[in-house]
């Protein structure tokens, strides 16, 4: 399966040096990203907090951090 | 002061009116019109070229102002006069600003996803996700979170009207803001049913 979990998500926006904001309803992903050098926000619901992350929806989260693929999250991921 | 023109192209009469009444100060008066007296006549050029009220003149006429602006649908620009590049405001009424939002649209895209066994919404406009068991909880959630990064967005606003990979995202955020119920919100995001 070609995702990730939130938890894992938020280890590797963590490790990108993003800035944690505690949101109402969950949290906020803010800064950065030190693989693209592009400014990025994510938002993260407490609903989603510790399940899969939809196939489509970590697609469009890792790329907006600057990861090409699946494979290069993954690799990352595995070094923390 | 106003008078009666016949426009030679359109063939019909228009009404000129100057706001002598008010006595705006118009920021464009001297020299602001390069154009001969002919073609500015031609084309309206006092009408059209846009004039910064001064914000002596705009404390002054302030009733004034708000009337054109609600009831003559007038975008009015003000700032500081005296200096030459100074920022300027624009003031119109929330029925302008709504108008010009609405070209601003949203495609959400709502699917299902058979790996993970949910559903899941993208809006793509703003960088929008969100995950839920059922649809219409894959939609609160993306809601939930377009609010949540609505409300960094504003949070960052000076950084972030600067820079080119963010600021083409703040007039959808500004139309996010603008919402005044959860039933326009889903309106405006293009998920009501």
């Amino acid at each position: 399966m070609a995702t990730a979990k939130y938890v894992q998500f938020d280890k590797v926006c963590e490790a990108l040096g993003l800035k944690y904001k505690k949101k109402k309803k969950g949290h906020v992903w803010a800064g950065r990203s030190p693989l693209n050098n592009q400014i990025v926000s994510v938002a993260v619901h407490h609903n989603n907090a510790g399940g899969d992350m939809a196939t489509g929806t970590f697609n469009t989260e890792i790329k907006k951090l600057g990861f090409k693929n699946y494979d290069e999250f993954k690799d990352f991921l595995d070094k923390l | 002061m106003s008078s009666i023109r016949k426009d030679q192209n359109q063939n019909q009469k228009t009404e000129i009116t100057k706001d002598n009444d008010t006595g705006f100060a118009r920021g464009n008066k001297k020299g602001g019109c390069a154009m001969s007296a002919h073609l500015a006549e031609k084309y309206f050029c006092e009408n059209t070229i846009n004039e910064v009220i001064g914000l002596k003149e705009l404390r002054k006429n302030i009733t004034d102002v708000t009337a054109k602006a609600l009831y003559k649908f007038d975008v009015i620009t003000s700032g500081n006069v005296r200096a030459a590049s100074a920022e300027t405001i624009e003031i119109m009424s929330s029925k302008v600003l709504k108008t010009l939002l609405e070209s601003y649209s949203f495609s959400p895209l709502v699917q299902f996803d058979e790996a993970t066994n949910q559903w899941e919404v993208i809006i793509n406009e703003i960088g929008v996700t969100g995950c839920g068991k059922i649809r219409e909880e894959a939609i609160e959630v993306a809601i939930d979170n377009a609010i949540m990064l609505m409300e960094n967005f504003f949070e960052e606003i000076e950084l972030y009207i600067r820079l080119d990979e963010t600021k083409h995202q703040f007039p959808y955020f500004l139309r996010i803001r603008k919402c005044s119920s959860g039933e326009e919100l889903l309106e405006v995001l293009n998920l009501a049913e």
